[in-house]
């Protein structure tokens, strides 16, 4: 009975959100789509990986770069070194992305906490390293340039729009996937992961087993977003996923707030307008975005979709107020 | 599974439990010495001792929260001596915590559905199958109705109060459809109506549950207990009906005496 009425609700909103997509190019300058609009869409997708993560498993990464990495670098290796065509690259790359993500499960699959955050930041740290020196496979620093994005039925994606049209449906895709997921009976021991490990172990479940399912199944979105980025830069090196971007892809999620997985591309949006505009206004640009992530932290424990979603909650609590006030004093003209 | 003894038995009239000879020591303290006890199908068995008999050191080796430095263990006849806990929940045995310890953020019925997929193979599909789905919120729905959290189907772990806590954490156990309960002091903390209510829930279980129940609760554990069995440092000193343990002046001299100034009422 609720799934005959979720079904005109969900195609309402694919229509909602399919409209909205089809007006951002003519609502908004080429600039701010190339600049913004889609550099948000791709970190926003490798966002969700982070949020996901954190805000069901309780598991705080600091390797989802080397997913990324693994997913972006494969393809243009897949292609520019051994001659792969470019959709058969693009497939085996988001095919890296789960698999990224088991191995990384599978070695901080004892850890939380804490020792999960040292044990990931090794594993994002040395994905860089092995990127920056092992230049038979990587091209050590320099990486890999010159990279051509594919075409689209006809539509060229090194183009704005339809790198634009690409990137919003595939972050429409993951985020589709992730909310399939969290319904699934994974999908709710990744939360009793986040909960309460020891009771989950004591309701039959391995710990290890949802730690490692939880990380690959957020390795598919960093995995996407890695494909995109390369699209979108035309390369990939070892500075696409230094200690710098851990770090930013931290702070999109702090700043967007975990408890919707959505929250990343709010977080994305915020961190890439600041990179953009602060530079009008100031040179300390890092400053800044350090400055929004403290303030946000401080505000609300959720980030700014907390602070959203309290708007929400507190407009029906406002109207309540009010009308129990007139009761209130309805009451009081009665006596 | 390796049956022990005759080889047609069927999976239910196999033997829950046998513990023989299971010890513990930590550090210099004998916390479990030698214990061994059996448990037979449908038995309520409860365990007895002042603090520190080491009541819930047995209870965690049967569990398989902690490791028994001697000794063995047998779930259905299955040597279960060497497993961790959550290879003992999904051969069918459940056990819930003495002090409530639920998902925060997980609502009533969210823990049930958990509960009842932590021993099948599906616990972490990633595939939803409407089916089984409605089928276990089905059952979900009547357990909560089951122990009185009716009502409260939707709320989250951090919303209950102590009370519904300690009924979920019944729950949860009675979600797994386990061939034998653990219950650690259910009645801790509860107000005598409430004490009401989980005795009448325990006696109300299916025959083809076991329930071993640690409990300082006297009325709670002689009105459901069939059998009991009493540990003073670590040794078991006495087993028997309710009945023969309040009458054995041993037992009245460690525990009834100390606990109560005189014979309790039993409502069997």
């Amino acid at each position: 009975m609720p799934a005959s009425r979720r079904l005109p609700a969900a195609g309402a909103l694919l229509v909602l959100i399919g409209a909205a997509i089809a007006a951002v190019p003519a609502l908004v300058s080429d600039f701010v789509l190339l600049q913004i609009v889609i550099k948000s869409l791709w970190l926003g997708i490798a966002g969700t990986s982070l949020a996901f993560l954190i805000g069901q498993a309780g598991l705080i990464s600091l390797a989802q770069t080397a997913v990324f990495g693994a997913s972006g670098y494969l393809m243009a290796i897949l292609v520019l070194d051994h001659g792969l065509t470019i959709w058969a690259a693009v497939a085996a790359a988001v095919a890296a992305g789960p698999v990224a993500g088991l191995v990384i499960g599978a070695i901080s699959r004892r850890s939380s906490d804490l020792y999960l955050m040292m044990l990931t930041l090794a594993i994002g740290v040395f994905t860089f390293f092995f990127a920056q020196q092992y230049q038979p496979i990587t091209r050590g620093h320099t990486g890999f340039n010159g990279f051509d994005a594919p075409l689209l039925f006809g539509a060229d994606l090194s183009e704005r729009k339809p790198l634009f049209y690409v990137s919003a449906v595939a972050a429409v895709a993951v985020v589709a996937l992730f909310r399939l997921v969290m319904r699934t009976p994974a999908g709710l021991a990744f939360r009793g992961l986040r909960d309460n490990r020891d009771r989950l172990q004591a309701l039959g479940y391995s710990t290890s087993a949802t730690t490692i399912s939880a990380f690959a199944v957020s390795g598919f979105a960093a995995g996407v977003g890695g494909v995109i980025s390369v699209w979108y830069n035309g390369a990939i090196s070892p500075g696409s996923i230094d200690i710098t971007r851990i770090i930013e892809l931290l702070i999109v999620v702090t700043i967007g707030g975990t408890i919707r997985i959505e929250g990343a591309f709010l977080g994305a949006l915020v961190v890439t307008l600041l990179r953009n505009y602060a530079n009008d206004y100031t040179n300390r640009t890092e400053t800044l975005v350090g400055a929004a992530f403290m303030a946000i932290v401080l505000l609300s424990r959720h980030g700014l979709l907390g602070i959203l979603l309290n708007l929400k909650s507190l407009a029906p609590k406002a109207l309540r107020f009010f009308r129990g006030q007139r009761m209130a004093s309805e009451k009081e003209a009665v006596a | 599974m390796k049956t022990t003894g005759t080889g047609q038995q069927t999976k239910a009239t196999l033997l829950p439990l046998r513990v023989e000879k299971v010890s513990r020591s930590f550090g210099g303290l004998q916390a479990v010495d030698q214990v061994s006890f059996t448990l037979s199908v449908g038995e309520r068995l409860a365990i007895l001792g002042p603090n520190g008999a080491g009541k819930s050191t047995l209870f965690n080796l049967v569990c398989g929260d902690l490791a028994a430095d001697s000794g063995r263990c047998y779930l259905r006849g299955e040597d279960v001596t060497g497993l961790p806990l959550h290879h003992r929940v999904r051969r069918g045995l459940a056990r819930t915590y003495q002090t409530s310890s639920v998902f925060a953020g997980l609502t009533v019925g969210e823990h049930l559905m958990l509960a009842h997929r932590g021993p099948e193979k599906g616990r972490l599909s990633l595939w939803t199958r409407r089916a089984i789905q409605s089928q276990a919120a089905d059952q979900a729905r009547n357990l909560a109705e089951q122990v009185g959290l009716e009502g409260r189907f939707g709320v989250q772990g951090s919303e209950l109060s102590h009370g519904e806590l300690r009924q979920l954490e019944v729950a949860m156990a009675l979600a797994a459809e386990p061939f034998i309960i653990l219950l650690d002091e259910p009645a801790a903390g509860l107000s005598p109506a409430e004490r009401e209510r989980l005795t009448a829930l325990l006696l109300s279980l299916q025959t083809s549950v076991a329930v071993v129940l640690v409990e300082h609760d006297m009325d709670v554990a002689l009105t459901v207990a069939d059998r009991v069995i009493v540990l003073e440092s670590g040794r078991l000193i006495a087993e028997g009906s309710p009945e023969e343990i309040e009458a054995d002046p041993l037992v009245r001299a460690v525990y009834l005496g100390e606990q109560h100034g005189q014979p309790q009422e039993s409502a069997s």
